[in-house]
């Protein structure tokens, strides 16, 4: 039993959950929250919840000892040990065949083979998104950024919290840890009504665009080097609509079960493919990991302010590990580097920054190339081999001739107008629920159909989230 | 690079009130009941809802209770869609004569670990076969052969579930909705827009795979295969790439004659016709991989004494074929009754 947001059992579990939640005093809380949070992450693999108390209990303990030193060089060694346990545990479980297979391979390569023990670990589901949380948690406290906590239990809380433990976004202590420590609010109707409704867009991005669309990427990824170039490019659009229907439909659903529970989580997307740069799609699109990369790796490797050719490489070091953050696979390194060579490239071409302008007609040329752009990236993410990847490549780029799916078009087309009408309303009113301001008719007749549609496209097969392997 | 967020807390939206929500909740309420209703009316224009990978499937399985409800069966054919198209049940039983019953429970895209549960969930049950005649050709003994999307859909089926009484809560749930609910039942078309639209004009489309009385697949007899030149790229890729044999098929192939055994049937091998040219083409090393194929049969039949006929050499040439790899309607009957002639 797992208990996916878009299982039957989740259904059930977070109703029960809130009932008991707002029939109890805020401790009570939140060791019903602690404990909802284990049987949520326990429900996938029960062995891996010792991972998830160890890691809680060893950053907790570090930061009561950082609170308890000023001593530079004690404090040094605390957040040495943090780091290097968070490290190891990602390091293990993610990487470790990653790393050995690569090595035997260069081997190989140059005549010295080798027969490696692979150990074929299971990776932990959510592991990058907890450790990098808890790091950022270190962190702060090193720097002086925050107050460490001394109550181990808010603590727990703050690492498990089941809305956002699998898939992020990755909340700073900062953020969260105050709402925690002191006593919530009950939902009004109206943050109620926002909160449920932020679950049934999450719902409609991840089940009926999402769902719907990945068996039509599936479908060309799997026969790269059969399918005509048309056929491959609207195979890579509809990877691109699928993985934001489907991560941010996740942190959708994340952020209203939250607000249900009076705790309010970040934004995790702002209608990255409205960007009109990479630069603006990198503050669009899974902010809490390119803010925790500003904020952990790239400032302290320099940032801009060291040169010109200093910053080119910080962009990449920063690029190339947050594309290895997603998998230990080549493919996403080189996802990672192309996005460093996008931004390194912006630097040298451009200089006006157009995040906080507003849109313009004139901006969609811009808005078509960076959409371009992410595109030919994500044919790397997608692809599970570096061969893929040169199969989709080669199709297109030299016209291969073949037929395209005229039901893959439709929904295509058919999702987009979906995805950028909510991205170009939430733009506009700056509100993710945009539709709170509007009269009852249009919000019922709207949610009525979004619920048949998610009726229509749900299916027995759950598919699991795209970011769930991360 | 980057600069802080406009914002991550969201303006708090105007404070509007319960009423005001309840009115909202009632409108979707009516606009939900409105859609139910619309979809019933177009749902008695599309097909049933699907519950196994494809309607060949589910074809199969009313066809199979309803011939098991009679009594068992003398002989089922089990095998891949080259065994579907070359072995005409209709045929096979008026060789025999005798009102022996035949039914071909062949699925397309069936590798042998698939035919295996297929059987001891669906065949053996229902049927209750004394006889079971297992067609193969050289794709199926591949033992690197990637193609495995219809044996992961067949296993991950609603159909399946059921079927077994595994169904976890959601699918208990669906289950029912799809008796009531003409938005479930819409699902199928919604995925296949396109589809859905060709059945409403002129019922035909994917949907429209039918069997005959006797499991044939009908469509294949009717408009022929996919042989596009892609197809071809791919199944010499994953099909055929790496061919290798003596292996896990082998093994798979073993296991489901002592399954069959086990209920008290006999086993037939059969090898069918392939096209020779074409195939070979496809194989990397070509008439070796064939003999490679064939010796890994005979031995397979020789270790679990499984009965082995060989009718591959009564059509070779691709005029026999609808396609690359299935007989036409006139090979298959000739390979039907010669079949029948050695059982």
């Amino acid at each position: 039993v797992t208990l996916l947001f878009n299982s039957a059992q989740f259904a059930i579990f977070l109703p029960v959950v809130w009932l008991l939640y707002w029939r109890l005093r805020p401790r009570p809380q939140l060791v019903l929250l602690l404990v909802a949070s284990y049987i949520f992450y326990g429900a996938w693999d029960y062995r891996f919840l010792a991972l998830l108390i160890f890691s809680t209990v060893v950053d907790y303990t570090v930061g009561r000892g950082l609170a308890r030193t000023d001593d530079e060089r004690q404090r040094r060694l605390l957040l040495t040990l943090s780091l290097g346990t968070q490290l190891a545990i990602l390091g293990f479980f993610k990487y470790f065949d990653f790393f050995i297979e690569s090595a035997q391979e260069t081997l190989d390569a140059i005549g010295l083979g080798t027969d490696p023990a692979l150990l074929q670990i299971i990776l932990p589901v959510g592991i990058s998104f907890y450790t990098f949380q808890t790091m950022s948690y270190t962190i702060d406290v090193y720097r002086r950024h925050l107050e460490p906590s001394n109550d181990l239990l808010t603590f727990a809380v703050f690492v498990a919290y089941f809305p956002q433990l699998v898939a992020g976004p990755i909340e700073r202590a900062t953020r969260l840890l105050p709402q925690l420590e002191r006593p919530r609010i009950r939902p009004d109707t109206d943050t109620m009504a926002s909160g449920l409704s932020l679950i049934l867009l999450g719902l409609v991005k991840k089940v009926v665009i999402g769902d719907v669309l990945a068996t039509k990427v599936d479908e060309v990824f799997d026969g790269a080097s059969t399918f005509g170039w048309v056929a491959l490019v609207v195979g890579i659009y509809a990877f691109a609509l699928q993985i934001y229907a489907d991560f941010s439909g996740y942190t959708d659903i994340a952020r209203g079960a939250s607000r249900l529970m009076g705790i309010e989580l970040m934004r995790n997307f702002e209608e990255p493919y409205l960007s009109r740069s990479i630069t603006e799609f990198w503050r669009r699109w899974h902010i809490s990991l390119s803010q925790w990369l500003r904020d952990y790796l790239y400032i302290p490797l320099g940032g801009n302010q060291r040169g010109t050719l200093t910053t080119y490489r910080n962009l990449m070091i920063t690029m190339l590990l947050g594309g290895l953050w997603h998998g230990a696979n080549w493919v996403f390194v080189i996802w990672g580097g192309l996005h460093g060579v996008y931004l390194c490239a912006e630097r040298v071409f451009r200089r006006t920054d157009l995040t906080s302008a507003p849109l313009r007609w004139r901006h969609v040329p811009a808005i078509v190339l960076t959409f371009q752009l992410v595109c030919f990236a994500w044919i790397f993410f997608r692809s599970p081999d570096l061969s893929t990847a040169m199969d989709m490549i080669e199709g297109i780029f030299t016209l291969r001739p073949g037929e395209v799916r005229p039901d893959t078009v439709v929904l295509v087309l058919f999702f987009a107008a979906i995805i950028v009408t909510i991205d170009v309303a939430q733009r506009l009113t700056g509100s993710q629920v945009p539709w709170m301001r509007w009269r009852p008719l249009p919000v019922g007749v709207a949610a009525g159909t979004a619920a048949a549609l998610v009726v229509v496209a749900s299916g027995a097969a759950q598919v699991p989230f795209i970011y769930f392997q991360f | 690079m980057w600069a802080s967020l406009r914002s991550d807390v969201e303006p708090r939206p105007r404070a509007t009130g319960r009423r005001r929500w309840l009115w909202v909740l009632a409108i979707a309420v009516v606009t939900l009941v409105a859609l139910e209703v619309m979809a019933r009316l177009v749902g008695s224009r599309l097909p049933d809802p699907l519950l196994w990978p494809r309607y060949e499937v589910q074809r199969k399985i009313d066809d199979l209770r309803a011939l098991g409800a009679d009594g068992c069966l003398d002989t089922v054919v089990l095998g891949t869609s080259v065994a579907n198209a070359a072995l005409d049940a209709g045929r096979i039983e008026e060789s025999l004569g005798d009102g022996a019953r035949v039914y071909n429970a062949s699925l397309g895209g069936a590798g042998l670990g698939a035919m295996e549960t297929w059987a001891d969930d669906v065949v053996l049950p229902l049927a209750c076969p004394e006889h079971v005649v297992i067609g193969l050709s050289p794709r199926d003994l591949n033992d690197n052969n990637a193609e495995n999307e219809f044996p992961q859909q067949y296993l991950a089926s609603l159909g399946r579930a059921d079927l077994l009484d595994e169904a976890s809560l959601g699918e208990r749930i669906e289950l029912a909705a799809l008796d009531w609910s003409g938005l479930v039942r819409l699902r199928v078309a919604f995925r296949n827009p396109s589809a859905a639209a060709a059945w409403i004009r002129d019922r035909s489309g994917p949907w429209r795979e039918t069997n005959d009385d006797h499991g044939t697949l009908t469509r294949f007899r009717r408009s022929g295969y996919d042989a596009s030149a892609s197809r071809r790229i791919n199944d010499r890729e994953v099909v055929f790439g790496d061919y290798e044999v003596g292996g896990l098929r082998s093994r798979e192939l073993a296991s489901l004659v002592e399954r069959i055994k086990e209920t008290g049937a006999s086993v037939t091998i059969a090898m069918l016709p392939f096209t020779r040219t074409e195939t070979i083409e496809m194989l990397s090393d070509g008439e070796q991989d064939v003999a490679a194929y064939e010796a890994a049969v005979r031995a397979v039949a020789e270790r679990t004494g499984a009965e082995l006929i060989d009718v591959s050499g009564l059509a070779t040439e691709r005029v026999d074929f609808a396609d690359d790899y299935h007989l036409n309607g006139k090979a298959a009957a000739t390979v039907s009754e010669a079949l029948a002639g050695q059982l």
